[in-house]
């Protein structure tokens, strides 16, 4: 029982969403659906955060290596917590002002503690495409040898200096833009990633298919 | 051969007229309509259906045939002397009908088959054909006459309440009036060649560059001129004016005189009159004209004989407004004006120019876009009346009752270097209305609703403010809903209940105490009665079909992929079948076992999508597999996630897995984690899990976006063996170039039915396959096809779209 019912609500509930999609009258139940995704959500962070506490707590308790990050990680949290919902309340709050309007505390916090982190992890990724293409592009066979050369074709005329290179040492009729974008990224990548595009929603489909008739049913645990 | 201008010019003011009409007439979504302002039958055209609403507001739907009028596109209401309707016309693609207040339809025969167009003319309609003689009036009465105009060459021009004139054969032209609507009147004009026709009300002005002359329509005896229009001659209210020969403006007022002003240079390079606005103004002719270089030039050409005139420079024109007729008051410029404003910072210091050189430090300017309104001083010309930095004019610039009312969108400020926050409920810039009053020319009121109360600024009219019948102005509001306001005070007097609108701009019927208002909620589109006292919604009634017909393509094309699933999930339980051999999947135990042997954890990573996202779906089914695997080989496993519902999941799929192993009590709080639902605080997490905890194998399973290569990398950088799977093409080179194995789209989606083994599940792999055979069959059916015509494409697309 405790599987079956979960398997009916799926099927259902998976049945009625895709009639909603074409039968016009039903489209509310998608927006009600939504509606009570949101509110599932809004439980499930009681569940993440007792989790949050549970893990980091365990290990300050415990004092692992490193334990000092989940301490500032609760401390953050919690700090917060505190400035976004009980400032108000405790009188030192925004008297006709919402926590997220600027000037607030809890806007400092996002514009000079928030955004510069979130910046400083994006950045990382700049470092990891050298070292990755590093790895990547070596002409090792034939294949690697003509994903090398596009690769370098392609990375150059995205910026300025490839054009430029181009224009002062080719003749003018030789035109590499065009070469690039209709043959390399026209054709040859955009038809990689149509093909994985299109096997994706025939997965997609499969798979969504399985999960309405209760063939697949690993994601509930235990099968 | 090049088309004769004549006939562009006529069929194209003949064609807007039409435009004009359906704008007003046909409601259809998308245009503030005013159609038959009528108590019943309340009747409408929408998406080429006619409704009608009857006493108990229900909606009926008015059933026509191909032999009446099936697809009608305009519906013009004739309304006795009494003021009201006693019939409509409908109009079609190349059909025309009458239709009763009863509901009865009578088709309006006419004549040659082909395009048909149409037009209000005084109390009928006017249709006709640009290819054929014939001109068929409607009367009020319901009574249709066709009139002959034998080697008319162009579509007729509308002159109002009072006719319509057409060219004919070389040297004649056609006059029909609604005074005497069985006839039509042929008469002389002396051009050959090329004639045009310049309209302004109801008179029509015939000219030609060729000739020193012009004729005044009705009249055989043309006015001379001393050189010949250059330009052409553009239409007042009651003249006419023309650029003629090379140095000089002529002011026509027929039958009488022309007038002759010498022009300033900036006149004399006009290239498009039609670009030009002008207007009489007490005993002077004003003409604006935006100039590209100097901004916009007003010239005055007094009667008296004396010209004056001003630049605005960094001005661009956009409403002109002349007095109105019976109220009098002021004529009106708007422009857009680039205004110079000091950069400040974030604390209000301005910003200085960065030049070490420089002795002197000066602050920054930058541009910004405002508005500026001007009136027109009898004495002293245009005159600046208000002017607003960062205010944008949006929306119609229109005199309602004694007031000029108009919105403006004020942008905030930007500070270099802070991002601007945004109102993610209402991201655009708070629409203001504000209103002149025409006779004294001052500031009336500004009305500042608060956000939700504002107008919606992508759904304000183009043109005109729709008006309900006491003369309050309509407008929708950013929380979806209709309000009321009235133009003499600037104050709301009511609000409608919520609405179920979308960004696109509701259509708005009048019909004597009630409102209709057709408005459109993504795919679902009502007509609300709303009463026009006080807003109160009265009825509410659905125009959409049962069946999302866009959608019909989708259907079929899903439909044919999962019956051959099923297909293949019911032969699957009857034979074995082949399946080809996926290598990240066969490498998921190896690497599980590899943690094992090291004595490390192992680290699974969802994706940061929620459950309800396929991908996060199918990454749970591949977890329950590794989870098992783990516990089997008593190895830990630590699951992060980036949602809380995801983590709920996986937190179940993991335990059951533990418990199915055998393991229950290997399951720890640390076995799935959340972490955080931010993108790059999950990123700095699960970063920080792989360098302190150092596990031997990553699993990275889902939807990613940018962090796909933080993962990668840093797992990379501490030697675990890493197996990726994710459909998000954008990210699966990151995952390919920095990990052993990667499941590349629809391999994800497969691991469940290829680990689990199960005969219905790997039948469904088998459907997949032949799915993705059906999709390349068709994409070169289609290839071919579209190189040789598109005829097939075509048909299809004709059949589903």
């Amino acid at each position: 029982m405790k599987r079956q019912i979960p398997l009916v609500l799926t099927a259902v509930s998976g049945l009625l969403l895709i009639l909603q999609y074409y039968i016009v009258p039903l489209n509310w139940i998608g927006n009600s659906f939504a509606g009570w995704f949101q509110a599932i959500t809004a439980f499930a962070y009681i569940l993440a955060a007792i989790s949050l506490f549970a893990v980091n707590g365990k290990k300050i308790r415990d004092k692992t290596p490193g334990w000092m990050y989940n301490l500032v990680l609760l401390v953050s949290l919690l700090g917060t917590l505190y400035i976004g919902l009980f400032c108000d309340l405790l009188g030192f709050g925004y008297p006709g002002h919402k926590p997220i309007d600027e000037g607030t505390a809890f806007y400092w916090m996002f514009q000079y503690i928030y955004n510069p982190l979130s910046a400083t992890m994006f950045s990382l990724t700049a470092f990891f495409i050298a070292s990755a293409s590093f790895r990547a592009f070596k002409a090792r066979s034939v294949e690697s040898t003509l994903l090398l050369g596009s690769a370098f074709l392609v990375m150059l005329f995205q910026v300025p200096l490839g054009e430029y290179l181009w224009a002062k040492t080719m003749p003018e009729a030789l035109d590499i833009r065009w070469f690039i974008d209709t043959f390399i990224l026209g054709a040859f990548n955009n038809a990689g990633q149509r093909a994985i595009q299109i096997a994706s929603a025939i997965g997609l489909i499969s798979v969504s298919l399985k999960i309405i008739l209760g063939v697949e049913r690993s994601y509930l645990g235990g099968e | 051969m090049p088309m004769p201008r004549t006939r562009k010019r006529t069929f194209s003011v003949a064609k807007l007229s039409l435009l004009g009409a359906t704008f007003l007439l046909s409601g259809t979504v998308g245009t503030w309509a005013q159609p038959a302002a009528t108590e019943k039958p309340k009747t409408f055209i929408e998406s080429g259906k006619l409704y009608t609403v009857d006493s108990g507001n229900s909606l009926k739907v008015i059933p026509l045939s191909e032999k009446t009028l099936a697809t009608p596109t305009v519906l013009y209401p004739l309304r006795g002397s009494n003021g009201e309707t006693s019939s409509f016309v409908l109009v079609g693609e190349s059909q025309a009908a009458l239709l009763s207040p009863g509901g009865e339809v009578t088709p309006i025969p006419v004549p040659e088959p082909g395009p048909l167009q149409s037009a209000v003319v005084g109390n009928g309609v006017l249709l006709f054909q640009e290819a054929s003689p014939h001109l068929i009036f409607v009367s009020a009465d319901g009574k249709h006459t066709t009139l002959e105009t034998p080697g008319r060459t162009a579509s007729p021009v509308l002159l109002g309440a009072r006719g319509a004139v057409a060219l004919g054969a070389p040297g004649e032209y056609y006059l029909f009036e609604t005074s005497d609507p069985t006839t039509v009147k042929k008469l002389k004009h002396p051009f050959g060649g090329e004639v045009q026709v310049s309209v302004s009300g109801d008179q029509a002005i015939l000219w030609s560059k060729e000739k020193l002359e012009v004729v005044l329509a009705g009249f055989s005896t043309p006015i001379a001129l001393n050189h010949r229009p250059t330009q052409g001659v553009k239409p007042l209210e009651s003249a006419q004016w023309a650029l003629v020969g090379d140095e000089q403006l002529a002011y026509l007022r027929y039958p009488g005189h022309a007038l002759y002003f010498s022009i300033p240079n900036a006149l004399k390079q006009i290239e498009n009159l039609e670009a030009v606005q002008a207007f009489v103004s007490g005993k002077s002719l004003q003409i604006l004209i935006q100039d590209a270089r100097f901004g916009v030039i007003a010239t005055e050409f007094s009667f008296s004989g004396k010209t004056g005139g001003k630049v605005f420079t960094n001005n661009t024109l956009r409403h002109v407004i002349p007095s109105d007729k019976e109220k009098g008051g002021h004529e009106f410029l708007f422009t857009e004006t680039s205004f110079e404003e000091r950069k400040v910072d974030d604390d209000g210091n301005p910003v200085m120019i960065l030049d070490l050189k420089a002795t002197k430090k000066q602050p920054l300017l930058q541009s910004v876009k405002g508005y500026t309104a001007f009136n027109l001083d009898p004495i002293r010309g245009w005159k600046p009346l208000l002017r607003e930095e960062r205010g944008q004019l949006v929306g119609p610039c229109q005199i309602v009752g004694e007031h000029l009312i108009f919105a403006v969108q004020h942008e905030p400020p930007n500070h270099p270097g802070i991002g601007r926050s945004i109102d993610q409920r209402y991201p655009y810039p708070r629409v203001v209305l504000k209103a002149i009053d025409i006779k004294d020319g001052r500031e009336a009121w500004a009305l500042e609703l608060p956000r939700g109360e504002a107008p919606s600024a992508s759904r304000l009219p183009e043109t005109a403010w729709p008006l309900s019948k006491a003369g309050h102005l309509l407008f929708t509001t950013e929380d979806n809903r209709l309000s009321a306001l009235d133009p003499r005070q600037g104050k709301i007097v009511w609000s409608s209940a919520d609405l179920p609108l979308d960004e696109s701009r509701p259509a708005i019927l009048e019909w004597g105490s009630s409102l209709g208002l057709i408005a459109t909620d993504k795919t679902v589109k009502k007509l609300i009665l709303l009463d026009q006292s006080n807003g109160k919604i009265l009825a509410e009634n659905s125009l959409s079909g049962y069946f999302n017909s866009q959608r019909t393509a989708n259907l079929v094309g899903v439909s044919v992929i999962c019956i051959s699933l099923l297909a293949y999930i019911y032969l699957a339980g009857r034979r074995k079948l082949f399946i080809r051999r996926i290598a990240g999947l066969e490498a998921l135990d190896e690497a599980v076992g590899r943690a094992t042997e090291m004595g490390k954890p192992v680290l699974y990573v969802t994706g940061l999508a929620d459950v309800d996202d396929t991908q996060t779906l199918a990454s749970l089914s591949i977890l329950s597999h590794v989870a098992k695997k783990t516990a089997e080989y008593d190895t830990s496993i630590l699951t992060t996630t980036s949602r809380a519902v995801t983590f709920s999941a996986a937190q179940e799929v993991v335990r059951d897995a533990f418990t199915i192993a055998g393991r229950p009590d290997s399951f720890s709080v640390e076995s799935v984690q959340y972490i955080s639902d931010d993108q790059f605080g999950y990123a700095a997490g699960v970063d920080g899990l792989m360098v302190r905890e150092e596990p031997a194998a990553n699993f990275y399973m889902g939807k990613f976006f940018a962090e796909s290569l933080i993962f990668a990398e840093t797992g990379h950088a501490t030697g675990a063996i890493q197996i990726a799977g994710t459909a998000q093409a954008n990210q699966l080179p990151f995952f390919v170039a920095a990990c052993d194995y990667t499941l590349i789209g629809e391999e994800l989606f497969a691991a469940s039915a290829y680990l689990s083994g199960d005969p219905l599940q790997v039948g469904s792999l088998r459907g997949q396959d032949v799915g993705k055979a059906i999709v390349m069959i068709i994409l070169v059916v289609a290839s071919l096809d579209l190189s040789f015509g598109g005829h097939i494409t075509k048909f299809l697309g004709e059949m589903f779209l």
